[in-house]
């Protein structure tokens, strides 16, 4: 564990910064979103959506406006894939090829730290990254929540900002894995950041209008993505916990798979440079 | 059971693709020796060590250090050994202090940190700069520090001084010979070049085209490598008279190039020419050592032909029963 801890805490020193930075940024924006809504007078619009034809309602998916929940949902906890999927993506595709592109994974593995340890540190530093993105943007979105008129009146549910935590947490997670297993199979920064990206835009396009589309757009493909997993729209937009045991489940299933397949790969190739 | 040997590999092969890396490498290293691995760029001299420090895996055979399978037992080796690799990348944003904190909180055991602080000070490298602000010379630094610190039983250096100056060269090799010579580890030093190795290897083997073709000890080397002689005469005529009274059966490649003239010779031989060049007209002596490159084309200069490649091979072992005979 010494070892592992080792190789994570290096990665952390390294990126405190960018954690802060990015977390604060994107907190903020949360933070200025719940105020935005907050201040805007919905119930005109919420009658002028009651007038559509339901099939039209349908393809925009569960969406209650008069909700702060629901709506704030919309806006930023559907989105936060991209907010910090894309970064995460990015980071986790050259943390193994930039040492081997540097040659510095010579000296690392020439040191009494097997090749699985190694790896594990390095995916370890992932999730912490990611939980801590997490935990500071709902820090603020916490902030705004309880100085919101609008989400006092609804009343605070802060179990709705845990599983959030959770779910988002995992669903990055998910994201991260993906690039480590690439990176592991090509080595190479520049490859494993293009097949990453393909697979995460690939994997929501497959699952990602179920949150807001639900029924209207079923396709069965979307069991393979994630995205389906991923329901902020139902745990936070409505307090609708029925999936989130099954959701919890299968985004750990992902994770683990995708860690140990990573592994394999990486315990048996060579590492040249 | 414990055996004497450090390092062994038995019909050791790695295939990239279609292209053989190493062919059938046989190779034993013995406890407590210095073993200079030479051979050209691309003769295969990396990938033996990468798959000694299994960080790529061989095709066939196999391969053990200090009695473990370097695949099985690759971690416990690690901890046993220190590797300084030939291109050696370092963390550009990281201090120096940093990154050998780093590579010594891998190991088990703690590293002494006023031995690294001693080391720094005998290299003159300063701990607390950036390693994107470093010469080169002074990042190699970083790794002999990394290898030399570390209380191990065997040191692999790939290329340990590319990038030094000479004087920190020198004093490289005086503290890997005191290292070597307090704690008895083996050291296994892969160099392209043959000065480096003369100074410290008790023996060489000689890698060509992923094929070990000579293990010998250095005075059988040097015995059998020629020494280069070249002149520098008052006048081409005074040049050409000395390559007339030249005995044509102990020297090899004799060159004219205006008032310059260059042969070979065995380093045994040198004596017999003195007469000769008492006699020239000559303003410049320079006799220097073969480098590695000479040798090889001792070696295998003529390739194409088998008897003449097999030449050294046959010295080297006439040299080897006139010392069995010897002891």
């Amino acid at each position: 564990m010494k070892k592992i801890f080792a190789v994570t805490k290096e990665e952390l020193v390294d990126k405190k910064w960018f954690l802060i930075g990015l977390g604060v940024l994107i907190g903020l924006l949360g933070l200025y979103l719940v105020n935005l809504l907050s201040g805007l007078d919905l119930t005109g619009l919420q009658a002028y959506l009651d007038t559509l034809p339901e099939s039209l309602l349908a393809l925009l998916g569960p969406l209650d406006i008069a909700n702060p929940y629901s709506l704030f949902n919309a806006y930023f906890f559907s989105f936060l894939w991209l907010y910090c999927g894309v970064f995460l993506v990015y980071m986790a595709s050259s943390l193994v090829p930039q040492e081997v592109e540097n040659n510095t994974i010579d000296l690392v593995l020439s040191k009494p730290v097997s090749r699985e340890k190694y790896l594990t540190g390095k995916i370890v530093f992932l999730y912490v990254f990611a939980a801590c993105l997490m935990g500071l943007i709902l820090a603020f979105v916490a902030a705004g929540m309880a100085s919101s008129n609008m989400f006092l009146e609804e009343g605070l549910h802060w179990e709705r900002l845990g599983a959030i935590f959770l779910t988002a947490t995992l669903h990055l997670g998910t994201l991260a894995m993906t690039a480590v297993f690439f990176s592991t199979v090509f080595l190479s920064t520049k490859k494993t950041l293009a097949a990453a990206v393909v697979t995460m835009f690939l994997m929501f396009f497959m699952g990602g209008s179920y949150g807001t589309a639900g029924a209207a757009v079923d396709n069965p493909l979307r069991y393979a993505s994630t995205w389906t997993y991923y329901n902020p729209a139902q745990y936070f937009g409505t307090g609708n916990f029925a999936n989130f045991p099954g959701d919890l489940a299968v985004l750990i299933g992902v994770n683990v798979g995708l860690i140990l397949a990573s592994l394999y790969v990486f315990k048996r190739r060579d590492i040249l440079v | 059971m414990t055996t004497t040997i450090a390092i062994q590999t038995r019909n050791l092969t790695k295939y990239y693709g279609k292209n053989p890396g190493i062919k059938n490498l046989n190779l034993t290293v013995h406890k407590g020796e210095i073993f200079g691995f030479l051979g050209l760029n691309g003769a295969g001299k990396t990938t033996t060590i990468r798959l000694l420090l299994d960080l790529i895996r061989a095709s066939s055979g196999e391969a053990t250090i200090l009695d473990h399978n370097v695949k099985t037992d690759s971690e416990q080796i690690r901890e046993r050994i220190a590797y300084l690799p030939g291109e050696l990348g370092v963390f550009k944003d990281w201090t120096a202090s940093r990154t050998l904190s780093y590579l010594f909180k891998l190991y088990d055991r703690n590293v002494n940190w006023e031995k690294v602080e001693h080391l720094a000070h005998t290299l003159n490298l300063d701990l607390h700069k950036k390693t994107r602000e470093l010469s080169r010379g002074n990042k190699q630094k970083i790794g002999i520090i990394s290898v030399l610190a570390p209380d191990v039983e065997l040191l692999v250096l790939d290329e340990p001084t590319s990038g030094l100056d000479p004087l920190v060269n020198n004093e490289f090799y005086k503290l890997l010979l005191e290292k070597q010579k307090d704690l008895g580890c083996t050291v296994f030093l892969s160099s392209h070049q043959l000065e480096e190795v003369e100074k410290i290897a008790h023996r060489v083997g000689i890698i060509r085209q992923g094929t070990l073709i000579e293990v010998a000890t250095v005075n059988q080397l040097k015995q059998l490598a020629l020494k280069h002689v070249e002149l520098r005469f008052t006048s081409p005529s005074n040049a050409k008279n000395f390559a007339d009274k030249l005995p044509k059966n102990l020297v090899k490649n004799w060159t004219v190039d205006g008032t310059r003239g260059r042969f070979l010779a065995k380093r045994e031989e040198l004596a017999r020419f003195l007469p000769q060049l008492s006699e020239g007209a000559f303003i410049d002596l320079n006799i220097r050592d073969s480098t590695l490159e000479d040798i090889f084309l001792e070696y295998y200069g003529a390739a194409s032909n088998a008897k003449q490649a097999n030449k050294p091979r046959k010295r080297i072992l006439s040299l080897r029963r006139k010392e069995e005979k010897v002891v």
